[in-house]
């Protein structure tokens, strides 16, 4: 693949969530690696790399929680959209939330799609697989 | 009078004509002939004043007080009868206009006056009788002559008066006594019109002729006339039924009696019938003066009696205002309090005497005390009615300033072209009261309910996270200790992913179970054995269970949702259940009454009786989570949702024989959107 590696920005409060994330990347023998942000203000921070953080390499593709501390994934989506640097960014939500009120919040801000943390015990494998798929497959910004 | 007595209506009428009355007076009108009968003599001597008598009386020397006295016996008999006649009709016309005062009959007026006119014929005739009134015509004849002409005057006066009366129809006092007044006037034109002719009349006729049957021809005139006045004086009788109508018949006979005794009897002045004939005439004049009496009397007797009956009437009335339970008050069409009843007095604290004559707007709180004017007005001008005839819930302000809730009801009276309203005013603190707390119990049970509701949303939604990290931790733990842990940890790890997934169930179904049935509004309409084909498939059934529809279900059209549900959890239920090497689940259904109702049977172990009834309650289950899982809220789903839309669902079965559960889904489900879940 002459592919550049895909850089994943995993934004999740969680820290269950997040290592779930991970062990179902490796499970899947994805090695792209993965930067993780507590929230949306260290998500920022790792983008734009202030603060004393490693600013993430291109390309890159951000994986967002909608309810954390500080600055949710809506609010984080706004700041990114209004970033000249940013804003074209490909983002996925990926929450718990069913709330039709977020889906269209998060569509409204150029999400590449919203997903729905499946019930326990599926451990993301489809959702991880789509991934896998959709950066090989899609060309990045 | 004692027969009149006992009736109650206000007109003054008689109910038959007084025949006692009558034949009294018949009896005294022929009481002097008889006494004549009976030898008795009842007239004068002739009048011996004249000149010859007098000269003779002087030269014999013996002219005597008691010898001119005796001389003028005749004159003076005369004289005092005809007075009493005179005194008797002027008296009459008094007792007349208290009669009409009374009755409002304008033929007592008249008859009153035709008879005060006839009296005034009879004054003028006895004044000339006696010399008082000088005349032209010779005495002797101006007598007979003055008497024959009040004679036909007075029967006259009567007719004419009848006859007025009778078309006289107006009771109006106003117009009635312009009216009376006019023929009144006429009458005494007429009178003294006839008594200045006869005054100047120079010369007479012949009026009495001694020694012929017929001896006073003349007086053949009046006594024809009152004859024919009776036709008359019957049909003002008939017409108005009292004892002044009917002493003018009575007084007829006193009338004919008296000119037979004139015309048939009298051979010159002052002989016996001439003597009589003068008598009946103060009977005759006696007569329609006791109808008047009689009456007057009896008029002011049903007057007092019909007082009294108003008053007990009044009494009785007030006594009913001031029991009333309710508050009743009355107002002018201005607004003044004209009374106020005793539970009024209770109601607001104000005494009769503090509120009547004041606006009803100081029983009344603002803003309705401000309105209250303006919708007076408004009513008056446009009649538009906010609460006349309708009743409404308002506010009243007692004396201390308390508002206090009332129903209000407004009627408007009309009495004798003036217009109150009256209100009635029911207390409604009490009823207020347990509304207000009713509605703040249906509130709290409201919010209870909401409350439990999102509790069960929020706690199923949010409490499954920290659940999914449990099963992930689990997982890996399995995952990465699976070279070094031993079959009893290894077991221990699957059990905890076990319950940890049992948890989720358990969560999603009281999520359902919260929502149970709000997908109906957007629902499809499906055939049942077509929606049970679709539940068949998401259940995963097994191989060795069948579940069959059988063909009714083909005629019937039911909303997919919630049926979807119900269906989903009593198959899964029965699927669940089946202990069986080959399961059978038959559903049938029909309409029946107001339902469509379903039957979801099968051949499993049964259900003990006891358990009819709980298997419908929440977190109930009949058997251990281990060996069929469960969350027990299928069937309490079941329930609430048929509730919700206005079903039921029942059960039966006994152990061993497998268990039949009965749908009643209603063909107009009722649509209680009481729960509105939070929306996140």
């Amino acid at each position: 693949m002459d592919v550049k590696t895909v850089n994943i920005l995993l934004v999740e409060d969680d820290e269950i969530d997040a290592e779930g994330v991970r062990r179902a990347f490796k499970k899947h023998k994805i090695a792209n690696p993965i930067y993780h942000a507590q929230d949306g203000v260290e998500a920022l921070e790792i983008l734009r790399g202030e603060n004393g953080k490693e600013k993430i390499p291109e390309p890159k593709l951000l994986l967002v929680d909608i309810n954390m501390p500080r600055m949710n994934g809506i609010e984080l989506l706004q700041e990114i959209r209004k970033d000249d640097k940013l804003n074209k960014c490909i983002a996925f939500i990926l929450t718990t939330s069913k709330s039709e009120e977020d889906k269209y919040k998060a569509y409204d801000l150029n999400v590449a799609g919203y997903l729905i943390k499946s019930n326990v015990g599926h451990n993301f494998i489809e959702m991880i697989k789509m991934l896998d798929h959709y950066w090989t497959v899609v060309e990045f910004p | 009078m004692s027969d009149t007595k006992e009736e109650n209506q206000l007109d003054f009428g008689v109910n038959s004509f007084p025949i006692k009355f009558l034949v009294s007076v018949f009896l005294i009108s022929i009481s002097p002939a008889l006494l004549n009968v009976l030898g008795l003599d009842l007239g004068c001597a002739p009048s011996e004043l004249n000149i010859e008598n007098i000269a003779k009386w002087h030269l014999n020397g013996n002219i005597t007080a008691d010898r001119i006295f005796a001389a003028l016996s005749g004159n003076l008999h005369h004289l005092i009868l005809e007075w009493s006649s005179v005194m008797v009709a002027t008296t009459t016309i008094f007792i007349a206009f208290s009669h009409f005062s009374t009755t409002k009959d304008v033929s007592s007026p008249i008859i009153g006056a035709a008879i005060l006119c006839s009296g005034f014929m009879d004054a003028f005739h006895t004044l000339a009788s006696v010399h008082m009134i000088s005349t032209i015509a010779d005495h002797s004849d101006f007598i007979p002559f003055t008497w024959t002409l009040t004679r036909t005057f007075n029967v006259g006066l009567l007719m004419l008066g009848a006859a007025i009366s009778l078309n006289l129809n107006i009771r109006n006092t106003k117009s009635g006594l312009i009216r009376i007044s006019f023929v009144t006037l006429i009458f005494i034109l007429i009178t003294c019109l006839s008594i200045y002719l006869a005054m100047n009349l120079e010369h007479l006729p012949q009026f009495i002729f001694p020694h012929q049957l017929v001896s006073r021809p003349y007086d053949i005139i009046p006594l024809t006339l009152f004859t024919l006045a009776f036709p008359i004086f019957w049909k003002l009788y008939k017409k108005t039924p009292n004892f002044l109508t009917a002493s003018l018949i009575v007084a007829l006979i006193p009338h004919v009696i008296l000119e037979l005794h004139m015309v048939f009897g009298s051979s010159q002045l002052f002989d016996n019938d001439f003597n009589i004939a003068h008598a009946l005439k103060i009977v005759a004049y006696l007569v329609p003066f006791l109808g008047f009496i009689l009456d007057y009397i009896r008029a002011h007797l049903i007057q007092e009696q019909t007082q009294e009956e108003l008053a007990e009437r009044r009494l009785r009335l007030q006594a009913v205002l001031d029991e009333a339970v309710d508050g009743i008050i009355t107002i002018d069409s201005k607004g003044v309090i004209e009374s106020f009843n005793a539970a009024c007095i209770k109601l607001f604290d104000y005494s009769p005497d503090e509120v009547i004559g004041k606006n009803i707007n100081t029983l009344m709180p603002e803003p309705y005390r401000k309105e209250h004017d303006q919708y007076l007005r408004n009513y008056h001008s446009t009649g538009d009615k906010k609460i006349i005839g309708i009743g409404r819930e308002v506010s009243g302000k007692k004396k201390d300033g308390t508002i206090f809730p009332i129903e209000l009801s407004v009627s408007q009276i009309e009495v004798r072209g003036k217009r109150i309203y009256s209100g009635i005013v029911r207390d409604i603190s009490a009823r207020k009261e347990s509304e207000n707390q009713l509605k703040t119990a249906v509130e709290d049970l409201q919010q209870t309910n909401q409350e439990l509701e999102s509790f069960a949303y929020v706690a199923s939604h949010d409490l499954k996270s920290p659940l999914r990290a449990i099963d992930n931790l689990a997982q890996w733990l399995d995952e990465d200790l699976s070279e070094s842990l031993d079959d009893e940890n290894r077991n221990r790890l699957k059990q905890l992913r076990g319950r940890v997934l049992r948890l989720e169930n358990l969560l999603d179904d009281l999520l359902e179970f919260s929502k149970g049935g709000q997908e109906f509004d957007d629902t499809e309409i499906i055939r049942p054995d077509r929606l049970i084909e679709e539940v068949k498939e998401i259940l995963n059934i097994p191989n060795h269970i069948k579940v069959e529809t059988t063909q009714e279900l083909k005629t019937i059209k039911i909303p997919r949702m919630p049926l979807e549900q119900i269906f989903q959890n009593l198959i899964s239920n029965a699927v669940k259940h089946n202990d069986k090497k080959n399961g059978h689940i038959t559903i049938s259904g029909e309409t029946s009454g107001p339902y469509v109702e379903f039957r979801v049977s099968d051949n499993g172990p049964g259900i003990e009786e006891k358990f009819h009834e709980k298997i419908f309650e929440m977190f109930q289950t009949l058997r251990s989570r281990d060996d069929v899982e469960g969350s027990g809220m299928g069937l309490a789903l079941v329930k609430k949702i048929l509730y919700r839309f206005g079903g039921k669902v029942r059960v039966e079965s006994e152990p061993g024989k497998g268990a039949t559960f009965f749908v009643y889904w209603p063909l107009n489900p009722k649509i209680s959107k009481n729960t509105s879940r939070r929306s996140k």
